[in-house]
């Protein structure tokens, strides 16, 4: 680590976050991170790169990366692990036939990502206003979250369209980040 | 990292900065370096190699993270490199900088933020295409509150 982050760090007193949004392409992260920005989600297209978004919500600062989650962009994904105190794992509940490649990509993010930070790890279960969409517990199921044992996580069923549960997850997400960094000191 | 400087900032990190002399020494050291013309070349050789990537959307290409990790392994070892210089020859009794106001951690911050990494190269590539800079568009970080 170079000095300019060690001073990054010392400096991060100031209840400052770096939330990371990963999972498969078309998921809904672009979508839920203009949705809590507040600008319109009706013409988002496939991200290639990354967007980076600053919000403000109960005293805290939130730097939210959202990075591309096509095949081809995964690999990239450890370039944007570094400082990060959040994770969010978006899950498109609906999408059953990608939810066996879903349940490997998050395995293999958490392997790589726990040597360089440990983050506490939301799941947003998205998609919930999609009929036929699968529930939180059936999701637990699937990509076997009890066996997570290296990050603090916890899935909420959400909908970035109707806006449902956004804010309980960023609160949760909030909560455990803080207990686990700023009580430290 | 050469541990010269790695002890410096564990030292700065554990002690008391407002009262200590050294800590005032190296933030003097370090606000000369990058005031230094040296330094300022660095940067804008650093900004004509690249700028030709960056394109004013606001979604980021995956290239712009390679070449901000590349232009902060580059400003740091600069620093190090001269600040190592500049501790050799400290004096200890020398005149102390007074008054610091924590101005210098701001800049280097901006080092490691890509917000201002980013705009510092879309300035610089307006400035190569000859467009005058918008400086309505000079926030570096919009805050937003949640909308939901
Ligand atoms: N019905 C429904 N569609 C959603 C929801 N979230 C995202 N979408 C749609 O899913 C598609 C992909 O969303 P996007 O945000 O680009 O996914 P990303 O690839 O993970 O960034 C878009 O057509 C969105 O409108 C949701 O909660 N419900
Ligand atoms: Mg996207």
């Amino acid at each position: 680590m170079g000095f300019l982050t060690v001073l990054k760090k010392m400096k991060q007193k100031e209840k400052e976050m770096r939330i990371l949004m990963l999972g498969l392409d078309n998921a809904g992260k672009t979508t839920i991170l203009k949705r809590f920005n507040g600008e319109p989600i009706n013409m988002i297209s496939p991200t290639l790169g990354f967007n980076i978004k600053t919000l403000e919500h109960r005293g805290f600062k939130l730097n939210m990366w959202d990075v591309g989650g096509q095949k081809s962009l995964r690999s990239y994904w450890r370039n944007y692990f570094e400082c990060t105190d959040g994770l969010i794992w978006v899950v498109d509940s609906a999408d059953k036939r990608r939810l066996e490649d879903c349940r490997n990509e998050l395995l293999v993010l958490l392997k790589e990502e726990v040597k360089i930070g440990g983050a506490t790890l939301l799941i947003f279960a998205n998609k919930q206003d999609l009929p036929g969409a699968c529930t939180d517990e059936e999701l637990c199921d699937i990509l076997e979250l009890e066996k997570i044992k290296t990050h603090h996580w916890k899935i909420i069923k959400c909908s970035a369209v109707t806006g449902e549960n956004l804010l309980d997850g960023i609160d949760w997400l909030i909560n455990d980040i803080a207990a686990r960094i700023f009580t430290l000191d | 990292m050469t541990e010269l400087s790695e002890a410096t900032f564990e030292y700065i990190n554990t002690t008391n900065v407002n009262s200590d002399r050294y800590f005032s020494q190296i933030i003097g050291c370090i606000e000369e370096i990058i005031m230094d013309e040296e330094f300022i070349h660095l940067q804008n050789t650093f900004m004509e190699e690249y700028w030709t990537e960056f394109d004013n959307e606001e979604e980021n290409k995956l290239i712009y993270m390679d070449i901000f990790k590349k232009y902060i392994a580059t400003v740091e070892k600069f620093i190090e490199y001269r600040l190592l210089q500049c501790i050799n020859s400290f004096d200890m009794k020398g005149k102390e900088k007074m008054n610091l106001d924590g101005e210098i951690f701001e800049i280097l911050e901006t080092f490691s933020d890509f917000e201002a990494f980013k705009t510092m190269f879309l300035d610089y590539k307006a400035m190569k295409e000859g467009k005058a800079i918008d400086f309505s568009k000079e926030v570096v970080i919009s805050k937003c509150s949640i909308k939901i």
